[in-house]
Order: structure tokens, then C-alpha cells, then sequence
């Protein structure tokens, strides 16, 4: 999280001072949203989870510990926890998109640096959803697979199957080529 | 690779998106606000129209739960009133009648009349005909021709007499009177006539004594006429005692005021019995039954305007009944011979397919080169609603045996409890809904009508239970909303459900 936030505008938050609710909301927006964009399988809901993500946060911000966890990751795994409710709902006997690609994206390991954060999202949501939801959880989160496996209600095993089959296809899509290929049209 | 992650978990943790198109800011900050200041969440009003059916189901039930076991509670102590009552007035003419002393007849100490000793008795023979006259038993003068009719009249030992007496003083007295007439054989027979004279209230006072000089085989004893002088002696025999009771009523002699009393009280039991009889038949039949079942829905959109044409046959298309279910319960109420009302509530879930697919042509660059091909889309998505629906059913039964047959037809109030799902838009685009809390912009509504019929099959396991088995099928009809611009939204359900029905009363 670049920004940071002070100690004072979550006490402010606490007595429920608009205006510094409003600062806070603020403040955390684009790093929810771009939680949002990893986790949530069915965009369109992103504004949904977002306003859940931030009544859960308001509603439940006099449980923050600070000696617990850092206020980032109290807030991610809010965000997260609201996400996987709303894929749940989503996901479960619902629609199967069978998009068929005819081209694999690749990308040069050394072009990240000069890649957008929007563009680095939307090679990475090329990503098979289930892969990418255990690659996110368990690389970029930090969670356990054990844990996993609690949060996404699957066995352990598959967990680290996923995971596997995540790198797999990082691996495929790195090259060691120079040439740089940004040669993906997306259907908007 | 490794250092490929590292640099990819580092932009990630520092990730924010600034660019939000599918986010409106504002909005989402309103949204929150009065999310964070409302400290109950209020729930959505349609919810509780929800609760309300189950509210007033319960109370039914509660009601003529109560209800039927207070009237079998009051009919059973109603009965056993009625056979204390019965009882008690047997018993009190019991006691009465142990009570009242026999008059004209000496009472020992124990209130037991006292007999006339055997040795006298001997001495008495009937030679004529008996005759009853009246004795005032407090006059010396009677005793002493008492003395002298013992001297003048004998009884045969052997006789053995049964008779029949039959006394009337005066044809206008009304007062009881009981003649007692005593055998060897302990025959007893009572005659009663119920004669009143209120001049003859000193004449009731005395004893009637029978003189007779022989009284063989059966005899008719009439008592003398009313005449207050005649005062005849009346020889007591020790086979015969006769004695005529005046208006108070010896019960325990008097079998027939005796079965009078017992005629009016069953008289009494029978009017009861068949009032609470009546009653049982009066109680309407009432049954409540659980139900479960499956369905179909076809969906379909109508419209006559030719802007729509498209829109409505893509939809109609892509749109594929699929399995749905739901349970319930309802209560039906006899109203006459065959027909009954059926109301209730009843969860559904119903699901549809929709299906859509879409080409499109592309190119990529692959170095310098440009390459051109087609795209394919294939959308196959499961559209969900479900709603809770109180029906309002009239229905005809017919009974054969231990099956019953029949059908229910009517309306049914639909209350929409969510909806989720994928369809096109005004511009042939998936769209998904709901678009926001906003009903309009979802393809149905909060609360809609659906028509209603439902034949069934009933088959009777035990006295009050019975399983169903029942096809399903309704006419849903949306209406026209805005999310379809205006297009004419209808659905037709098609299942079919078992049930099993337990008779309340009967």
C-alpha cells in the first residue's frame, strides 16, 4: 500500500467522523479495487464487493489489533473474505465461458518494469480463474495452503495442484526472447 | 523464473488501480455511508410480506389446535356432568325414600317398620271379603275394636294371597297414595294413584286396614268411599300387611316412579348425546398437508413491435427450461360436501438456461506480421430466481374407496425473493441482472400473479393420514417492465409434487 494511514484518521474513523471516513475510503479505494480485480471472478460485481469490502470495514473497524496484523492486511483479507463469497455465489452451477484463444500471450520477465499496473492485471486474468485464485491467495497473500483449502472449501491436495499448474503456465508464458509481444486484442 | 515471481510479488503488493471505469465513486461512497449510519439493517419490505403468510398460518393452526381440544374437553366434562347429574338424583331419591318413614306404622329405633307379631297374626282368618276402612290410630275407641275385631276374625295360615289393591278415597284427590300389600310370599305389588283432597287431609293421616273373614286366590281389595265416619276394624293379617302411604313418596317402592325418574334422566342423556353428535357432524373437515415437488419453466417474451423482434427471438432462443424445486405447506378447509379451500406457502427455486454464442472477426500481430481470424463466444450460463408463492385454491374431491381425487384451481401471490441471471440487452449485448437494486432493471417483478390448476390423486394410509401425488401447472404472468422495454414477460410452470395431508378434524 503506498499510501499510508495514520493512526489518528482510524481513531477519527471510530467516532465516526464522516469526513475522515470519507479520507479513509479515499485512501483505500484503488488497492481494494485492485484486490477486486485478482479475486473476483465476475467483474460486474466489483462495485457490489466494494461497498460490502467497506461496511464490513467501518462496521468492524473497533476489532482492528494493530499488534495482530498491519492495517493492509486486515483490510486485504476483509476485501478478499467478501470477494470469495460473492465468487461462491457466482461460480456454483453457473456460467461456463468457453472462450476459445487463439493466441497465448507471452511476455519478456523484463519488460515488468515498464508494464502498467492495469496491463500487469490483465496478463495475469489471462490466467485460468481457479489457478490464478490459489496463485494469488498463496504467493501475493500469503496464505497457507491448509488455509486455502479452508477459505475456497477444497482438499489441500488440489490446493497445491492449482498452484503448480499456475506456474506451469507462467512458465509457458515467459519467454527469453527480447522481442516483447503485447499482440493480444482483447474483446472489450 | 524465481526472479521473474519476485518481481511480479512486488508490483503486486504495491498494486493500486487508479482507472476504475466499472466503479462509480460517488455512488459507492453514498452507498456505503448509509450502509455504515443505519445501525439495524433494514430489511427489504417485501420480506416481511414474506413473513406475514407464515405469521398468519401459524396462528390459524394455534387457533383450531386450541380450539378442538377445548371442545373435546368441554364435551367430555359436559357428559360426565350429565351422568353425575343422573347419578346424584338416583342417589338423592334413594336417601329420601330411606328417609321418609312409612305412616301409620310404628318406626323402631332404627327407622325400620316395626311388623305385626306372628302370635297375633295367627289368630286372624279372612272369612269374607276385605274390606279397607280407615282407623284413626290415636283414638281408644279404635284400639278397642281392634281387640275385637282380632276376636271375630281369622286368617288362614295356609292362604297364600296376592293381592292387588287398589285404593281410591275420592275421584277428584290428587295426593299419592301407596298401598303396600305384603304376602307370605313377599309379593310385593304397588299400585299408585295420585289423588288430592284437601278435605281429606285428616283422612290421608290414617291407616286404611283390611277386615276380611277368608281371602283365598287373588282378590281385588277396594277401598271404601270417602267417608270420613265409616270407621271399620281392619284385621292385619300375618300374610297380608296393607297399608296405603300418603303424599310422601317411598322411592324405593315405587319402581314405577322409579323408572319414571330413570326414563327422564336417559330421556335427558339421549337429548344430550344427540346434540354433541350433531355437533361432531357440524365440524368442518381440515387438513394440513407438506409438500414437495419439481418443475419446469418455460419463459417467453412477447411483443409486436418489429424494434424488438430481434432482441425477443435471441432471448427466446437462448432460453432453456431446467429442473427446479420447491416445498411448502398448506391447510385445506372443507367448505361443503366436495368443495374445500386450499391455501398455504411455497418455496420455489426455479432455474433456467440461457444460451447465447457470438462470432467475430480479429487480427493479431506476430512481429511485423498481421494475421486475421474469427473469434467464437459461447455463453452458456444458469439463470436463478426464486420466489415464495401463497396460493388461494378452490377445489372438488371425490372419494372411492380408500382413494380420493380431485382438483384445485385458483390464483397464486408471488413474491419474488431473488434473482440472478445473464440475458441481452436494448443492444443485443450479455448483459447480467439484476443492474442494481433498482426492480425495474430486473426481468421480473417483486410480486406477480400466477394462475393456477393442480388435479390430484390421494391415496388414505391411515384414518387421518394420506399421500398425494399431484401434477402442477401455472401460468405466470410478468407483465410488461422496462428491463425488456416493455416487452410482455409470461412463464409456464409444468411439475408435479407429492404431498402428504394430515386430517386435522374430521
Amino acid at each position: 500500500m503506498k499510501v499510508e494511514v495514520s493512526l489518528n484518521l482510524i481513531l477519527s474513523c471510530l467516532d465516526k467522523n464522516p469526513k475522515a471516513q470519507k479520507e479513509l475510503y479515499q485512501k483505500l479505494l484503488p488497492t481494494m479495487m485492485a484486490i477486486c480485480r485478482r479475486y473476483l471472478w465476475n467483474k460486474n460485481e466489483t462495485q457490489d464487493v466494494l461497498q460490502e469490502s467497506f461496511i464490513s470495514l467501518f462496521k468492524s473497524l473497533k476489532q482492528y489489533d494493530i499488534n495482530k496484523a498491519s492495517f493492509k492486511t486486515w483490510v486485504s483479507r476483509i476485501t478478499i473474505n467478501v470477494c470469495l463469497a460473492f465468487n461462491k455465489g457466482s461460480t456454483k452451477n453457473s456460467s461456463t465461458e468457453l472462450i476459445i484463444n487463439l493466441h497465448e500471450p507471452s511476455i519478456n520477465p523484463n519488460s515488468l518494469d515498464s508494464m502498467s499496473d492495469e496491463e500487469i492485471i490483465k496478463y495475469l486474468e489471462q490466467m485460468p480463474f481457479p489457478y490464478f485464485q490459489i496463485f494469488n491467495l498463496f504467493f501475493f497473500d500469503g496464505f497457507t495452503h491448509r488455509e486455502i483449502s479452508e477459505m475456497l472449501d477444497i482438499k489441500v491436495s488440489l490446493s497445491r495442484k492449482r498452484l503448480a499448474r499456475a506456474k506451469e503456465w507462467l512458465n509457458k508464458t515467459i519467454t527469453d526472447k527480447n522481442e516483447f509481444c503485447k499482440n493480444y486484442i482483447f474483446k472489450q | 523464473m524465481n526472479d521473474f515471481l519476485n518481481k511480479l510479488k512486488a508490483r503486486i503488493n504495491n498494486l493500486e488501480l487508479s482507472n476504475h471505469t466499472e466503479v462509480n465513486e460517488d455512488a459507492l461512497w453514498n452507498s456505503i455511508q448509509v450502509g455504515i449510519t443505519e445501525d439495524v439493517k433494514v430489511e427489504n419490505p417485501r420480506n416481511f410480506l414474506l413473513y406475514v403468510p407464515f405469521l398468519l398460518a401459524t396462528l390459524f393452526l394455534i387457533g383450531f389446535t386450541g380450539l378442538y381440544f377445548k371442545n373435546n374437553k368441554v364435551s367430555n366434562e359436559q357428559q360426565k356432568n350429565v351422568s353425575l347429574n343422573q347419578q346424584n338424583s338416583i342417589d338423592d331419591l334413594m336417601k329420601k325414600s330411606n328417609s321418609t318413614p312409612i305412616p301409620g306404622v310404628e318406626m323402631n329405633d332404627l327407622d325400620q317398620p316395626i311388623l305385626t307379631p306372628k302370635d297375633e297374626l295367627d289368630q286372624f282368618t279372612f272369612n269374607s271379603s276385605v274390606e279397607l276402612s280407615k282407623r284413626n290410630n290415636s283414638s281408644p275407641e279404635n284400639n278397642s275394636k281392634k281387640s275385637a275385631v282380632n276376636s271375630h276374625s281369622t286368617i288362614s295360615k295356609n292362604s297364600t294371597v296376592r293381592n292387588k289393591v287398589i285404593a281410591t278415597q275420592d275421584n277428584n284427590n290428587k295426593d299419592l297414595q301407596k298401598i303396600i300389600v305384603l304376602s307370605n310370599n313377599s309379593v310385593v305389588e304397588i299400585e299408585n294413584k295420585i289423588t288430592t283432597d284437601q278435605n281429606n287431609e285428616e283422612l290421608q293421616q290414617d291407616n286404611v286396614e283390611i277386615n276380611s273373614s277368608a281371602l283365598t286366590g287373588d282378590n281385588e281389595i277396594i277401598a271404601g268411599q270417602n267417608n270420613e265416619e265409616s270407621q271399620k276394624d281392619i284385621i292385619p293379617s300375618n300374610h297380608l300387611a296393607i297399608e296405603i302411604a300418603n303424599e310422601r313418596l317411598m322411592v324405593s317402592m315405587i319402581p314405577s316412579v322409579f323408572s319414571n325418574l330413570d326414563q327422564n334422566q336417559s330421556r335427558k342423556s339421549l337429548d344430550l348425546e344427540r346434540y354433541f353428535t350433531m355437533k361432531e357432524k357440524e365440524k368442518r373437515k381440515i387438513s394440513l398437508g407438506l409438500f414437495t415437488g419439481v418443475h419446469l419453466l418455460h419463459s417467453n417474451l412477447a411483443s409486436n413491435s418489429a424494434d424488438d423482434q430481434i432482441r425477443k427471438n435471441l432471448v427466446n432462443a437462448g432460453l432453456k427450461p431446467q429442473l427446479g424445486c420447491s416445498a411448502g405447506a398448506e391447510i385445506t378447509i372443507q367448505l361443503f360436501k366436495n368443495l374445500n379451500l386450499t391455501s398455504g406457502i411455497e418455496y420455489v427455486k426455479s432455474v433456467e438456461q440461457f444460451n447465447y454464442s457470438t462470432k467475430w472477426d480479429t487480427t493479431f500481430q506476430n512481429g511485423q506480421n498481421t494475421i486475421n481470424q474469427s473469434s467464437e463466444r459461447i455463453v452458456k450460463h444458469y439463470n436463478r430466481h426464486s420466489f415464495f408463492s401463497v396460493p388461494v385454491l378452490l377445489g372438488m374431491e371425490f372419494q372411492k374407496g380408500k382413494f380420493e381425487f380431485g382438483a384445485n384451481i385458483g390464483v397464486g401471490f408471488n413474491f419474488i425473493r431473488s434473482q440472478r441471471g445473464r440475458t441481452l440487452d436494448n443492444n443485443l449485448d450479455l448483459t447480467d441482472f439484476p443492474l442494481s437494486e433498482n426492480s425495474n432493471l430486473s426481468p421480473r417483478p417483486d410480486f406477480y400473479l400466477s394462475y393456477q390448476i393442480r388435479p390430484y390423486l390421494s391415496y388414505q394410509l391411515k384414518k387421518n393420514l394420506k399421500i398425494q401425488l399431484r401434477p402442477d401447472f401455472r401460468i405466470q404472468n410478468y407483465g410488461k417492465l422496462e428491463f425488456y422495454n416493455n416487452m410482455k414477460f409470461s412463464s409456464i410452470l409444468t411439475g408435479v409434487q407429492t404431498a402428504i395431508v394430515f386430517d386435522l378434524f374430521k
